[in-house]
């Protein structure tokens, strides 16, 4: 097993999806924003940290949360999005052209963030070789993450593949 | 459609402004007229003494602090005031600081920032004058021999990196000090010896026709700082740092201080103790605040958006599309640009220019996401609360 090595604002990481979550679900942030970029998204069943729990602590916390992915082909695909979509709190877009993965926690500014191979699904957690950076908001990370959110909170939600498929429906203080 | 073609944006391909992104839009600084003013002519008045700026800048967070520092930057660099004659040399930093953090973390920092490329350079562009390396040397760092050692090492191959350990303030082996021809490390007698070589950084900047000026983000980093009495000696030290900074015997390195802040006094006790605000001077600590009114916000949105919008593009697209609307308030329809302007001001601490963007920003690409031309009053309803509410 390769020991992971962290270097001060960037951890690197063999399981990029779950150590995000590790930190999202566990660490002391309480996010208010949070960028999913994956093409492919499956419901994470019977793992630690599912579709469906993160669905709940998006609701419970209010977190405004904006996924983009691929239009779903699978069934297991669909379903995960269709969990997502029932929350008021997300904003779903498709873009077939999609292959990156990022995924980014923010306060007001973003606080960490992965970006890496691994696509939001079980094999990627379980069983493929993935590799990551857990980017951390310190040091020449803070720009790093500056620029990762302005891309994928902006930049990525504007580009004309990507289509707008669900809107966040909450309105604060309703 | 592209987004940017969709809303005629000109050279650019959306609503946000990010100077850490996109440095040119460090030129913008929008309604803020009143601010703008202070902040130029104490800028103007500074050259002239002490000769060089020493401003703090607080306010809350989204108050456009960052974008002000990026802002005086841009004007330092393309439109400098009449009364310096130099060039002026701008040096960005985000400070960082933890619990244990002191002075030699902050000078560390500040010439990590400063960087060895540009110290060797002004030391390369002295020694090509013609005169004597070491005479000027000696004039540079008030005949401080560890300084003018440390300086003649940094342009020596060999001695390069020692050398800028030794001017970043890093503890040396006793060889390497001896290699350096340094008696001692930098700090070893106090803070004064690194304000005495920052000093003297500004003085061989001017000899290189430049003025040094640090702007420094992140100043509410320092109230980490803390805990303890290591932690009071720290802050006593970061303390004794910026008083030397701020003394009016220092007219070669200028700083602008900006942090996050609802008043000077949220920051750290040491960081607005008399003697830093009488040496700064009162006109010199400026807070930079929320749009209160709906005036205020509608001045900022409407100088944006004259900025933004490609304004003979627009206006053929809305006459083609007969779209009835204002070419000022483009691509917002006139009650839905009062609207976003209502909302910003319903509740004034959150009136703020980075909220204002992002709004306009995300009805922007609601707007957008359902093939509509212009943003109507509905869109600023469906966005609005999500910022504002």
């Amino acid at each position: 097993m390769i020991e992971e090595r962290t270097i001060t604002f960037v951890k690197i990481t063999y399981n990029p999806v779950m150590d995000f979550f590790k930190e999202f679900f566990i660490g002391e942030v309480k996010a208010k924003t949070l960028i999913i970029i994956s093409p492919i998204i499956t419901g994470l069943f019977n793992t630690r940290f599912s579709i469906e729990r993160l669905k709940r602590k998006i609701d419970n916390d209010k977190i405004l949360t904006y996924i983009i992915t691929r239009e779903p082909k699978e069934d297991f695909h669909r379903k995960a999005i269709d969990i997502l979509m029932s929350s008021d709190f997300t904003e779903i877009r498709y873009n077939n052209s999609l292959h990156a993965k990022l995924y980014i926690c923010a306060l007001d500014e973003p606080i960490f963030a992965i970006l890496g191979s691994g696509n939001l699904t079980k094999n990627s957690i379980e069983k493929n070789i993935e590799i990551g950076m857990l980017i951390f908001h310190r040091e020449q990370g803070r720009q790093i993450l500056h620029e990762l959110y302005h891309w994928g909170g902006i930049r990525l939600r504007t580009l004309k593949e990507s289509k707008v498929v669900k809107k966040i429906n909450y309105r604060r203080g309703a | 459609m592209e987004f940017k073609e969709w809303f005629c944006l000109k050279g650019r391909d959306v609503f946000t402004i990010d100077p850490k992104v996109n440095s040119e839009d460090a030129k913008f600084y929008f309604g803020r007229e009143g601010i703008k003013t202070q902040l130029l002519n104490q800028m103007k008045r500074a050259f002239l003494s002490p000769g060089v700026p020493k401003m703090l800048i607080y306010g809350i967070y989204g108050s456009g602090k960052t974008q002000t520092l990026f802002y005086l930057g841009y004007m330092l660099w393309h439109n400098k005031p009449s009364t310096c004659k130099l060039n002026i040399y701008t040096v960005h930093l985000e400070l960082e600081m933890r619990s244990k953090s002191d002075s030699h973390d902050w000078h560390i920092q500040l010439m990590e920032a400063l960087g060895k490329d540009r110290v060797t350079k002004w030391l390369e562009g002295l020694s090509s004058e013609g005169t004597n390396f070491e005479t000027e040397l000696k004039k540079i760092f008030d005949n401080e021999v560890n300084m003018v050692e440390a300086s003649k090492g940094l342009t020596r191959g060999d001695l390069t990196f020692a050398a800028w350990r030794w001017f970043c303030g890093q503890m040396l082996t006793a060889r390497e000090l001896e290699s350096l021809r340094v008696t001692r490390n930098l700090g070893d007698i106090g803070v004064g010896d690194m304000i005495n070589l920052l000093e003297g950084l500004g003085r061989l900047a001017e000899k290189n026709n430049e003025k040094l000026i640090f702007l420094v983000d992140e100043a509410e980093q320092f109230k980490n700082v803390g805990g303890g009495e290591k932690g009071r000696d720290a802050m006593e030290s970061l303390h004794d740092y910026l008083r030397k900074l701020t003394e009016p015997s220092n007219s070669t390195v200028g700083f602008i201080i900006a942090g996050t802040a609802v008043t000077l006094d949220d920051m750290p006790e040491w960081y607005y103790r008399s003697d830093i605000l009488t040496r700064v001077g009162l006109d010199n600590v400026i807070e930079i605040s929320h749009l209160p009114a709906i005036k205020d916000v509608e001045t900022f949105m409407k100088e944006m958006l004259n900025e933004f919008i490609d304004k003979e593009k627009a206006d053929k697209r809305i006459k083609e599309k007969k779209l009835n609307i204002s070419l000022e308030t483009y691509p917002f329809k006139a009650d839905a640009f009062d609207l976003l302007a209502e909302y910003a001001t319903q509740d004034p601490q959150k009136a703020l220019p980075r909220n204002i963007i992002r709004t306009i920003n995300e009805c922007a690409i609601t707007t957008w996401d359902k093939e509509l031309p212009i943003i109507h009053t509905d869109i600023v309803n469906e966005i609005a609360p999500l910022i504002f509410g």
